[in-house]
């Protein structure tokens, strides 16, 4: 086979792959923080934070990214008169799906935590936020780290569908050069290696903690 | 003498269950009072409502001279003077033990890290835990899990102690090792609630034994004369099922 091909396309490769890692570095940063704030706003007492984030939640869980990034990318500009660059596009996509998924996660974690844990904080006179910071979160933390990488690894995946909203990402860099060449073979084989180079490690990262946790 | 808790005609209902139903107790400080009674009796749902863990329906609790049972008491505040330990330990599991006893001291009462952990040496010393200042709860007996959770209470140098069932998860040969350390504290001056089933600890220490049940105070007496003499028939033959 050609591997030649690879070699000779090396820069505009180079370059897709670039966008690829940026888009999964900002959505996987943006999308934590904000996830695990948007989890601990759901199992707040008060009626109406519960139920808005809740409602968020199920939404943007249940959307198919492409469908978020899709409207992010051509709808809303319509609604605002605003111009949403690709790029932002796609990180707000995946963003609005993997912090919805991560918030449920880490309601669940909150939510399996002994019911004494807090008793103990505040009989040790913490107050709400105390507790909060200092013995929820810290073991919710470890505890939904398995599912945790299980969302990451389908945020790379999902880094794929940026291409869609012309983002010159991995995907679409080296659909170009099978455009130019025809020589599909070697240029998704190489692009189905790098998705397996940057995933592998976390799937086993994750089977390691899931052992060590339980 | 000063009173230390006092609880006022206190009732609390969990949905149609009346739990307590008109408590009057009075617990002078120094004092230590010992509550038994058969299982659901209401004794540890009294026991939370002293530091705010329930709220009550009705009636009147005042821990020293604060009436917690009014709208804008300060729970962080009363909370510092009155400790308690759980039936569970309910050690934070992320935390190494000198971490679990320092967290409150330092966020709470703004002490800082040294002060707190010498605090803390101290107290681990006169447990015999000091061994132990570095190894994660998980690693520890239950026995000593309990020691820790004592020990944490204390950190923040209540003025009232409340004891939840405390050796009630333990195996047998681990409970005297908890009892002892409740021992020392009551001789030491301490101010104690115990709700227990250890009738030899009561007979030991308690000034006061408190019989409750249906969410009354059934009996009440100094240990001698409570056990020698039981009045009340649901005593009697409360006795007469935890004697052997």
């Amino acid at each position: 086979m050609p591997w030649d091909i690879i070699v000779k396309n090396w820069v505009s490769l180079a370059e897709g792959l670039k966008a690829t890692i940026e888009i999964f570095v900002v959505s996987i940063i943006a999308g934590t923080v904000l996830g695990v704030l948007m989890g601990v706003l759901r199992t707040s007492k008060v009626f109406l934070v519960q139920i808005t984030t809740r409602a968020f939640i199920e939404v943007f869980r249940g959307l198919p990214t492409l469908i978020t990034m899709f409207f992010v990318y051509f709808a809303v500009p319509m609604l605002f008169q605003i111009e949403i660059p690709s790029f932002l596009a796609a990180v707000i996509g995946l963003t609005l799906w993997e912090l919805s998924e991560i918030a449920e996660i880490m309601r669940g974690a909150i939510q399996s935590i002994p019911k004494g844990q807090v008793e103990a904080g505040k009989a040790m006179a913490l107050n709400k936020a105390q507790v909060l910071i200092y013995i929820l979160i810290p073991q919710a933390v470890r505890r939904m780290l398995p599912p945790l990488i299980g969302v990451y690894t389908r945020l790379v995946k999902g880094t794929a569908l940026a291409s869609l909203v012309g983002v010159n990402d991995l995907v679409m860099a080296g659909k170009m050069v099978v455009d130019r060449t025809l020589e599909p073979l070697e240029v998704y084989i190489f692009i189905m290696a790098v998705f397996f180079i940057i995933n592998y490690p976390l799937s086993v990262l994750s089977r390691k903690l899931e052992r060590k946790l339980i | 003498m000063e009173s230390m808790i006092r609880l006022e005609n206190v009732h609390k209902i969990f949905g149609s269950l009346q739990v307590l139903n008109g408590i009057n107790i009075d617990v002078k400080k120094g004092e230590v009072v010992v509550v038994i009674g058969p299982s659901g009796c209401g004794k540890s749902t009294q026991l939370r409502c002293i530091n705010g863990l329930e709220q009550i329906d009705a009636g009147r609790i005042v821990v020293k001279d604060i009436d917690i049972t009014s709208k804008k008491v300060d729970w962080q505040v009363v909370r510092q003077k009155v400790g308690m330990v759980f039936q569970s330990y309910n050690l934070y599991p992320h935390l190494n033990v000198m971490r679990n006893l320092i967290l409150s001291p330092m966020k709470v009462q703004k002490k800082n890290k040294k002060e707190a952990t010498e605090y803390a040496e101290i107290l681990l010393d006169r447990v015999g835990l000091l061994d132990k200042r570095d190894v994660y709860p998980g690693q520890l007996s239950g026995g000593q899990q309990q020691r820790i959770a004592i020990v944490r209470a204390l950190m923040m140098q209540p003025e009232v102690m409340l004891f939840d069932e405390v050796t009630s998860a333990l195996d047998p040969e681990l409970i005297n090792e908890v009892l002892n350390v409740m021992i020392d504290l009551a001789k030491s001056g301490m101010t104690m609630m115990v709700v227990t089933h250890e009738m030899g600890f009561a007979k030991a220490v308690a000034n006061k034994i408190i019989f409750m049940s249906n969410g009354v105070v059934a009996e009440e007496g100094p240990p001698e004369e409570f056990f020698a003499h039981p009045k009340d028939e649901r005593l009697k033959n409360f006795l007469s099922k935890v004697l052997h």
